[in-house]
Parts: C-alpha cells; sequence; structure tokens
C-alpha cells in the first residue's frame, strides 16, 4: 500500500504543478513538498513498526490466537511444525521485513478461513468507506459552517447560545448512541432497514445507495459538524475583531460583502484544516457506524477480523488506514499551504 | 516566579486568586461542574453499593417493565434494574476513564516536559513517537491495542491511555519550549539552579493549567472511547454493567421498550456533555487571555 502512496503523492506534486498560476512550483511550496513527502515516509514506516509490534508481538502468538485455550494441549513437535507454518520461528526482524516486502509489492496477505486476499477485500472495502466520508464530510461542513457563522453573528447572545448548545450536543451524544437510535427507529416506525443487502455503489444503483448511505452518513455528519461548528465560530469570532474588517465596513461595504469575503475569506483557514482532520479521521474512525448499519467498509473489516482473529487481516488493514489517514493529512496540509498565502512569508 | 514575570508565564499561569471564582462565573463551567459532581456521586454511590437494586441480580418475573416507582427507569430483559445498571455503569466508564486518563496524562506530561526542557535527540523522539501514534484514527488505535491485549476493563484503560498520551505530550511541550528562554528560567540558570529545580519549581507550575483542561477534556474522550468499544463487545464484559453493553442490548429491545435505549443514552450524554462543559469553562477560567472570548 505504500507504493500506491508515492504515486498518488507524485502525481499530486505533478498536479499542483499545472495548476501553478506561475507554471512552476512556488520554491516555498517544493522545499515544503520534499520535506514534507520525506516525514510522511518516516511516519509510515514508525506506524508499520508500530501496528506489527501491537498486532505480533503482544498477543502472544498466532498459534494461541488459532487454537485458543486448546494450544496448551499441544506437543512440542506441534506446536514447533505450527510456528513454522506460521513463520513466527523467525526472528522479529525477519517476520517485520517479510511483511513489508510483501506489502510493498502489493501483497498485504490472505484471510485463513475465507482464503480472499486482504488486498482484494479493502479493493471492495476502502470505496465504501470513503463514500461515506465524503458524504459525511460535505454533510458536516455545510452543517456546521452554517451553525458557527449563526453563532459568531451575535457572540453571547441568544443564536450564539442555540448554537452552541447545538454543537455541544452533537459532540457529545455518542455516533453508536445516534445509530442505535435511528435504526430502531426508522426499523420500528417505517418498517424499514437500512442495512437489508449488500452495498450497491452509485452508478450501479443511485436509489439503492442514497437509502444505504443517507443515515449513516447523516449520523457521521453530525460527528463532523459539531467541530467544524466550533472552529467555525471561534475563527469567525477572531477574524472579526481584527482592523482590516473595520476598515472594509468604514469603506461602506455589504455586510455580506464583509461577511463573506473579508472575514470567511481569512476564517477558511481553520476550517478548512479541520474539515481535512475529519475526513482524514472518518476512514478508520466510521468503524462504528459501518457495523451499525452493515456497511462492508474497511472499519468493517478490521473489526471482522479482529472477531475471526484473523490478525494477518488487522494488521494489513490497520496499515492501509494508518497510510490513508497519512496521505489525507498530507494532503490537507497542502491546501492549507496553498490557500494561505501569509505562510509564503516563513 | 512572578516577580519576573514574562509575558509567557502570564499567559498561561493560573492566577491564584479567583479562578475558582472565574469558573463559578460562566454558565458552561456551573453547568459543567453541577453535572460532572453529579456523576462522580452517582459513581461513589456505585462504589459504595449505596443503589437500589444490585445491579446485576435478575429479577425474571419484572422483564422489561416500564419506569415506576420499584425500577425508576424500568428494567431490562433480564429484568435488570436500569437505574442501578446506568449508575453501575458509569462508575465503569468512569473508572477506565480516569485510569487511562492518570497514566496518559501521567506518561505524556513527562515526556512532553522533558522533550522540551532538554530538546535536542530526546525532542526528536519523543516528538516523532507521537507522530507515529497520531497517524492512526483514535478509535481505530485504541481498537486494535484492545484486540491484542484482549478486552477487560484495566486492558481497554491501557489502550485509550496509549492513545492519549501523544496528546499530552504536545500539550505539556508547548509552553515549556516558550518557557525554556525565557529570563526568568535564564537567571534560574545563572544563579546554579539545578535541572530538576527549574524543571519542577518554576517550569510545572506553568504547564499545570493547560494539562489540567486537557485532563477535563479527555475524560469525556475517554468515556466515549470506553462506551464505543464496550458497545462493539471489545470493553467491559457482560454481566458487568457498562453504559456501551447496554446500549448494545438495547438494539434489539429499543422499538418496543425505549427507556432500555434512552436510560443508558441519557447517561452517557450527561456524563460527556458535563466533562466538555467543565473543560471549556476551565479552559477559559485558567487562562485570562482568553477570559475574554
Amino acid at each position: 500500500m505504500t507504493e500506491p502512496l508515492i504515486e498518488a503523492s507524485a502525481q499530486q506534486l505533478v498536479d499542483v504543478d499545472a495548476v501553478a498560476p506561475t507554471g512552476r512550483l512556488p520554491a516555498f511550496l517544493r522545499h515544503w513538498l520534499v520535506a514534507r513527502f520525506i516525514w510522511s515516509i518516516a511516519t509510515l514506516v514508525g506506524v508499520s513498526i508500530l501496528v506489527f509490534v501491537i498486532l505480533r508481538v503482544v498477543p502472544g502468538n498466532q498459534i494461541d490466537a488459532a487454537f485458543g485455550t486448546e494450544a496448551g494441549t499441544l506437543t512440542p513437535a506441534q506446536h514447533a511444525a505450527l510456528a513454522h507454518y506460521y513463520g513466527i520461528d523467525r526472528s522479529l526482524w525477519s517476520q517485520y521485513f517479510s511483511w513489508i516486502g510483501s506489502v510493498l509489492t502489493g501483497n498485504l496477505g490472505i484471510a485463513l478461513n475465507t482464503h480472499l486476499s486482504v488486498a482484494s477485500m479493502t479493493r471492495s472495502a476502502l470505496p465504501v468507506t470513503i463514500e461515506l466520508a465524503l458524504l459525511a464530510t460535505i454533510l458536516g461542513t455545510l452543517a456546521g459552517v452554517a451553525l458557527g457563522l449563526l453563532s459568531a453573528s451575535r457572540p453571547n447572545g441568544v443564536r450564539d447560545t442555540v448554537g452552541q448548545s447545538i454543537g455541544l450536543l452533537a459532540l457529545s451524544v455518542p455516533s453508536f448512541v445516534l445509530g442505535t437510535a435511528i435504526v430502531t427507529i426508522v426499523a420500528a416506525k417505517f418498517n424499514y432497514f437500512p442495512n437489508g443487502g449488500e452495498y450497491r455503489a452509485p452508478w450501479q444503483s443511485l436509489s439503492e445507495n442514497v437509502q444505504q448511505m443517507v443515515f449513516p452518513a447523516l449520523v457521521l455528519g453530525i460527528a463532523v459538524a459539531a467541530p467544524v461548528m466550533r472552529t467555525t465560530r471561534s475563527a469567525m469570532i477572531e477574524v472579526g475583531s481584527r482592523d482590516f474588517v473595520r476598515t472594509a465596513r468604514g469603506k461602506g461595504l455589504s455586510a455580506a460583502r464583509v461577511l463573506f469575503r473579508h472575514v470567511l475569506g481569512n476564517a477558511a483557514i481553520p476550517i478548512v484544516t479541520m474539515v481535512g482532520i475529519q475526513f482524514g479521521y472518518l476512514l478508520g474512525g466510521a468503524v462504528i457506524v459501518e457495523q451499525i448499519f452493515a456497511l462492508p467498509g474497511i472499519g468493517r473489516q478490521v473489526l471482522q477480523a479482529i472477531e475471526d482473529r484473523e490478525y494477518a487481516v488487522v494488521q494489513s488493514t490497520v496499515l492501509v488506514i494508518a497510510a490513508a489517514f497519512v496521505l489525507v493529512n498530507f494532503l490537507t496540509d497542502l491546501t492549507y499551504r496553498w490557500i494561505d498565502p501569509r505562510v509564503r512569508e516563513q | 516566579m512572578s516577580a519576573i514575570a514574562t509575558p509567557a508565564t502570564v499567559a498561561a499561569a493560573p492566577r491564584r486568586r479567583g479562578w475558582f471564582g472565574r469558573l463559578l462565573q460562566s454558565p458552561s463551567g456551573r453547568i459543567g461542574l453541577v453535572l460532572t459532581a453529579l456523576v462522580a456521586l452517582a459513581a461513589l454511590a456505585a462504589v459504595a453499593h449505596l443503589l437500589p437494586h444490585d445491579p446485576v441480580e435478575q429479577h425474571p418475573l419484572d422483564r422489561l417493565l416500564g419506569p415506576s416507582s420499584r425500577y425508576w427507569l424500568g428494567t431490562d430483559q433480564f429484568g435488570r434494574d436500569i437505574f442501578s445498571r446506568c449508575i453501575e455503569g458509569a462508575k465503569s466508564s468512569l473508572q477506565v476513564a480516569l485510569v487511562a486518563v492518570g497514566l496518559a496524562g501521567a506518561v505524556g506530561t513527562v515526556a512532553g516536559i522533558a522533550a522540551g526542557f532538554f530538546g535536542g535527540v530526546l525532542d526528536g523522539i519523543v516528538m516523532r513517537i507521537a507522530d507515529v501514534l497520531f497517524a492512526f484514527p483514535a478509535i481505530l488505535l485504541a481498537l486494535a491495542i484492545v484486540s491484542a491485549l484482549g478486552s477487560g476493563w484495566f486492558n481497554t484503560a491501557i489502550a485509550i491511555a496509549i492513545v492519549y498520551v501523544p496528546i499530552f505530550a504536545r500539550v505539556a511541550r508547548g509552553p515549556v519550549l516558550a518557557l525554556r528562554d525565557a529570563d526568568f528560567i535564564r537567571a534560574g540558570r545563572v544563579l546554579g539552579f539545578s535541572s530538576p529545580r527549574l524543571l519542577f519549581r518554576h517550569i510545572l507550575p506553568n504547564v499545570a493549567a493547560p494539562v489540567i483542561v486537557q485532563v477535563t477534556l479527555s475524560l469525556s474522550w475517554a468515556i466515549l472511547t470506553e462506551s464505543s468499544l464496550s458497545f462493539l463487545g471489545l470493553g467491559t464484559q457482560p454481566p458487568e454493567a457498562s453504559l456501551g453493553l447496554m446500549v448494545s442490548d438495547a438494539r434489539a429491545l429499543a422499538a418496543d421498550y425505549w427507556w432500555t435505549l434512552a436510560a443508558p443514552a441519557v447517561a452517557i450524554t450527561l456524563a460527556v456533555v458535563g466533562l466538555n462543559l467543565l473543560g471549556d469553562g476551565l479552559r477559559d477560567a485558567l487562562d485570562p487571555t482568553r477570559a475574554r472570548d
């Protein structure tokens, strides 16, 4: 999975080059890109070591996992044979490098009970999660920014109290509570079960896809809206108190123009950053909602593998999610730097 | 310390006079304090076995009864008292959260202060480890660690602690970096103060405010994470009461017996809202520069 990441990032570099106004990538962005890219690779190496340590070293070994309490009844010879079979009689370093070697060549391992390759499982699960995360991010951003603008329009007024209370509630009601409530109410009152049947991509059947996605996207959207709302509110209040805003008002610009062009334009930077963080988070953080609504996404793949004690699947899938998370954070940083001209000064 | 105050210390240090008063002045601080005290009292009642019913005792004849004077919040599918189970569940959530945040706060704060104060290689190592831990969605990392360690309340606490260590490391490192070259620390060095003395007497008090705020907010996240993991069957195990497990059980029941879902849902939300409000209130009360938001 690291390889596609490198390709994606290199692609990004070319794309940015193409759209840069001068036709060339500004030097500050080029230097930053190189440094940030190396940093991302280093982080991924660390991530792979951590995932390996958590899932290989801590739980004893795969034999205990596969045989449970019966592992104690195995003869030493059987134990040794199984250890050789799973490759855990080799040194940890050799195990780590053989795993990373396979991952780099696109081999993420095989699920023992279904004989499916983790790569093919991931290929079918990842689009589900990405669609869900995109929808939730769009819904959450719209609601969060609107609510944040409402709150910031009169700080400490009635609107602000209402907006902040909604934001706090959205932050505090756990996704699993909201998801469970929606599933039960919708199923009972409308006799409608959102999680019947297989996942349908939007191009296969748009109506079925919408039916499957609308409630989970709503639940996650609310979770995204809360931090976006808080960021929007504080950024709007902060920027709104600056001198240049007073000047813009003094020039006689309309309130709407000041709000959208001058204040929101500047407040956009922290908001974009928060939205990016939330989107990245949803790639793995959607696990509970995927489970409740029976969506076959990447989080559910991890959870299922944990239940089935398929540690190879858990290990590679968690690595894929972390790699995607690092990539999204990288792109968020890039956007941040791209839209904020002040960063050039640094 | 206050004799040679720099702008950085003024910003970070809690003024001794009146931070609690400022907390009580803000509505969020007041409500947060009351809710948090309520949850803490309820947890203490559970510890002292002062509940109307035994939270795990089954009453087969009283299954799925609605709220009444005998069972204040009704009973579940085994006839267990939901009110007592909610209190007991809040206690176990709080227990996990306190242990997790205590561990993460201690380890993370020490690591962050050391990294910021000594800098160099140590800073590099600590912050790279933090970067790696930040490269996972929090719930996924907790999930992976719990799956490796096995379920149970202590392992859940360890998993949550590992996830939150880097947050505390960053929170503590920031003010230390700002203070390291402050005039009063330089003066201390010139006077020949030892590193421990500079650290504990002069730097630690300035780190306390952001760390206290972070502790409060982390407790609310820890309660959310604990109940989420229990909901997924990876945290507290039955028959022990847990708010996440109660919601999970209610999935099959809530359509006909709403109280089985409503009670644990409200309990979790109250605890999380209370800690969030208290954290917001403390942040404003402890930090004079943010007091006028």
